[in-house]
């Protein structure tokens, strides 16, 4: 090809792209949410005198070209791809996979992030439990990283260091080490929490510190729908899918579950709630999801026992297991729910307490109220 | 705006490069013009209108200073009001707080900071309107009787926020007539992908990662050394990446800017680095400040004084701080130390000559890239064992497995390497042909990564705005 003929091509093929593309953007309907992403998107911004004299309406702008750029999902993949196996950079967006399984390097430990949680579990520990009951458990949930860091060749943060910081911060409480109950296979592939099936182990360890026997019979029971995790709209990546497994017996089929809404209303609910399956987050399916305070009553024990769990997502599938030793399970999300509110719908005298919570949860600022 | 956002390349540049090219020739400056107000004020809404006086009074002090051409005394005096006026206003918005702060520190009195944003690109178009000015009054150049054009040079968009700094006298033709063809569209496109692709697969990459660094709690003396040939590599890729772009835009409209980085790193000294590197600021300080100092024509004691004139004034225009200026005279320093002792003996040591410029500008970037001087002394100290530091640490070992395509990549793109190998298999007709078409999938596919790039992560600064 002759240098003019290029110089025509070339010319004629770019100014397509930027043209067509750029065109696309400002013409197009904007999309209102990302399903692979799970967020709103932004939309085009006010525009005012105040906006462009402030350079507030440039900033959204190019937030919002960003949001809606045509082909973004398409786009997202190839920066993935290029950065991971073109580049061979060992983490994009802090993401990286072995093996079949996507997992997030979280690192490094934000000493003053995970003070300020513990603060804030300090805090709800002295209004609420302080006095109550001396029976109170803390209980550190590793993530997926922990596993795989050291096999894989990536960070992973100071587990002592953390668990150092939990015994400066949460001396009142006994510490309970799930470390040894787990491995990396325990969690789903695409997604960041554990799988219900892969954690008896850790049930067993933490009722058994509670001082109470777990019942040894489930039934495994399989969704039919593919479960892709949080990580696969991240990583934008083929990948294979995980299948959901739940756990059920005499016992658990016979909760009956209330929890609380956002607005402060009771209602019934379950420990497995078919009825979220076609939500955003099919791991919503477990006590379904974000829910700032469920109750579960368990008839087939009499003896009035009661724990209290505060929790992360990832006690959703484990607060099911842990209830069958209890006449009632108050499971609380702080990330949901003031504190103050606490006294009017858990009474924590005589009840065993436990926290357990997640590095993700309390490496992360202002996540937690109170 | 920034180059290297979506906004830039997917509104504004067609938009402008629509309206540029349909439009008749008398009205083309008009359209450059308009279109690089709204492109500075989208960055800077408010500060548009402090780039508006300067380049009001350089037009009328231009005209003034060639007008009483014959009447030296007034003629010089206009030039220096224009100088007064455009310095003055540099001096207000970068270095009021130094001096203000260095002030109080010396007295010991409380008083407060002014409350002042340095608006961005001032650095380069007081530069510019000062060539222009003193050019006129040097009968260099005509003065500029056209407002519009001498704003839309002033302003022009490619150049306008971070450089090269263009001298009116090398465009002051292609301002009043210019040609455009495909075969100028193509090249300043081609240009400006790799400019681009430069700053976004590049120089992101490594600022993030030097971002990281300085957050880290694991150092170590080697991650500090991977550090500073990150940095480096960053610096290069993000200045010289936006040289690219500057200069491929201005070919895409029909201007030709002279080159401003030409492979700094393969120097084999640091005289002739900074040959190679930012080359219209060095050539801008030699022949605005050097040479009207006296050069080297001077006593032996007066041209040491010249040079530290020079790199303390280089230091200084960088940033309002005190590393800055250990930065420009540790510069000078150095190019005394090569001119009067070391010459012949680069000469003959070839090798050591690279490891020896490579060893300085490393250091160099790490003094730049402090964020105080007692930084700067901690992080020069700690390359070579200070504070006790062991010699690795596992964020390096991570880092180095985690970079080494990029910094390979990088490496290898910081030389001729690869344009050399290009323009040797280009003089061969058949391959030439088969390179023209293997060229525009390959830019394509370049534009694409890019977009990827930008379309997923909002870490593009260009480090030359604070400037």
């Amino acid at each position: 090809m002759c240098d003019k003929i290029k110089n025509i091509i070339l010319t004629v093929l770019l100014a397509l792209m930027i043209f067509g593309l750029g065109a696309y953007m400002l013409i197009s309907p904007s999309q209102e949410f990302s399903d692979s992403e799970r967020r709103v998107l932004a939309q085009f911004p006010e525009t005012s005198a105040k906006t462009l004299l402030n350079g507030s309406f440039m900033k959204d702008f190019e937030t919002y070209t960003l949001d809606q750029f045509p082909f973004r999902d398409a786009f997202r993949s190839v920066k993935m791809f290029s950065s991971l196996k073109v580049f061979n950079n060992l983490t994009a967006n802090d993401l990286y996979t072995f093996g079949d399984y996507v997992i997030k390097q979280e690192y490094p430990l934000d000493e003053k992030v995970v003070q300020g949680n513990l603060d804030t579990i300090n805090r709800v520990f002295a209004s609420s439990v302080e006095g109550k009951t001396d029976r109170v458990f803390f209980s550190l949930i590793p993530d997926k990283n922990f596993y795989f860091s050291k096999e894989s060749g990536r960070l992973s943060f100071d587990w002592d260091e953390l668990e150092g910081l939990i015994s400066d911060k949460a001396g009142w409480s006994e510490y309970i080490d799930i470390t040894d109950t787990l491995s990396g296979e325990s969690y789903y592939m695409t997604d960041t929490h554990w799988s219900q099936d892969k954690i008896l182990d850790t049930a067993e360890k933490v009722l058994s510190s509670l001082g109470k026997d777990m019942p040894e019979t489930y039934t495994e029971n399989t969704l039919d729908k593919d479960f892709w995790g949080v990580y696969t709209g991240q990583l934008m990546l083929p990948l294979k899918a995980d299948k959901i497994v739940y756990l059920t017996n005499e016992i658990i089929d016979s909760y009956e579950v209330t929890s609380l809404d956002s607005m402060g209303n009771q209602q019934k609910d379950y420990v497995y709630n078919h009825g979220k399956l076609d939500s955003k987050d099919t791991y919503d399916f477990f006590m379904s999801g974000a829910v700032p305070l469920v109750v579960i009553n368990n008839a087939t024990v009499t003896d009035g026992s009661h724990l209290i769990l505060f929790r992360d997502s990832f006690g959703s599938s484990l607060a099911p297991l842990l209830a069958q030793c209890y006449s009632k399970t108050t499971v609380i999300d702080l990330r949901y729910i003031n504190p103050s509110f606490l006294s009017f719908f858990a009474d924590f005298n005589n009840a065993d307490v436990l926290f357990m919570y997640s590095p993700l949860v309390l490496n992360s600022p202002s996540v937690l109220q109170g | 705006m920034l180059f290297s956002s979506i906004p830039f390349l997917y509104a504004f540049l067609p938009i402008v490069l629509l309206l540029y090219f349909i439009s008749p020739r008398k009205l083309k400056n008009t359209v450059l013009l308009i279109s690089s107000l709204v492109f500075y004020a989208w960055g800077e809404p408010r500060y548009v209108f402090i780039m508006i006086i300067s380049v009001t009074c350089g037009y009328v002090l231009g005209l003034l200073i060639e007008k009483y051409r014959d009447k030296k005394r007034l003629s010089r005096l206009f030039m220096i009001l224009s100088a007064v006026i455009s310095l003055g206003l540099l001096g207000y918005f970068k270095y009021a707080n130094f001096f203000i702060s260095n002030f109080a520190a010396v007295t010991g009195l409380s008083i407060p900071l002014l409350r002042i944003t340095l608006p961005i690109g001032i650095s380069f178009y007081t530069f510019q309107l000062l060539s222009y000015t003193i050019d006129v009054y040097r009968g260099n150049v005509p003065a500029q009787k056209n407002f519009i054009t001498l704003s839309a040079y002033i302003a022009l968009f490619p150049q306008l926020i971070a450089g090269p700094i263009v001298r009116y006298s090398d465009v002051a033709e292609e301002l009043q007539s210019r040609t455009h063809s495909f075969k100028m569209v193509a090249e300043g496109s081609r240009r400006f992908l790799i400019g681009l692709g430069k700053k976004v697969l590049i120089a992101n990459v490594l600022g993030e990662f030097c971002d990281t660094f300085k957050a880290s709690g694991d150092w170590s003396v080697a991650f500090f050394w991977l550090y500073g040939i990150a940095f480096s590599l960053h610096i290069y890729f993000d200045f010289s990446g936006y040289s690219d772009m500057a200069i491929g835009l201005g070919r895409i409209l029909g201007f030709n800017f002279l080159e401003n980085f030409n492979y700094p790193f393969i120097s084999k000294s640091i005289t002739e680095f900074w040959r190679r590197w930012h080359m219209s600021l060095s050539y801008w300080f030699r022949d605005y400040v050097y040479i009207p100092l006296g050069g080297n024509r001077v006593s032996k004691a007066r041209h040491i004084f010249n040079i530290f004139v020079v790199w303390f004034l280089t230091g200084f225009w960088h940033g309002a701080d005190w590393y800055f200026i250990i930065w420009g005279v540790y510069f000078g320093v150095l190019l005394l130390i090569e001119k009067f002792f070391l010459s012949d003996l680069l000469k003959k040591a070839k090798f050591v000559r690279h490891i020896y410029v490579l060893f300085l500008i490393i250091i160099s970037f790490v003094i730049f890239n402090a964020s105080s001087t007692t930084e700067a002394f901690a992080y020069v100290g700690r390359m070579f064992g200070a504070g006790g530091l062991p010699l690795v640490s596992d964020e390096f070992f991570y880092y180095l497995r985690s970079l080494a395509p990029t910094l390979a990549i990088a490496i290898i793109g910081a030389t001729p390497v690869v344009k050399t190998a290009f323009t040797r298999l280009s003089e061969r007709e058949g391959v030439r042909r088969i390179l023209n078409i293997v060229e525009i999938p390959a830019l394509l596919l370049l534009l694409i990564v890019i977009t990827a790039y930008l379309v997923d992560g909002s870490f593009n600064p260009f480090l030359y705005f604070r400037f």
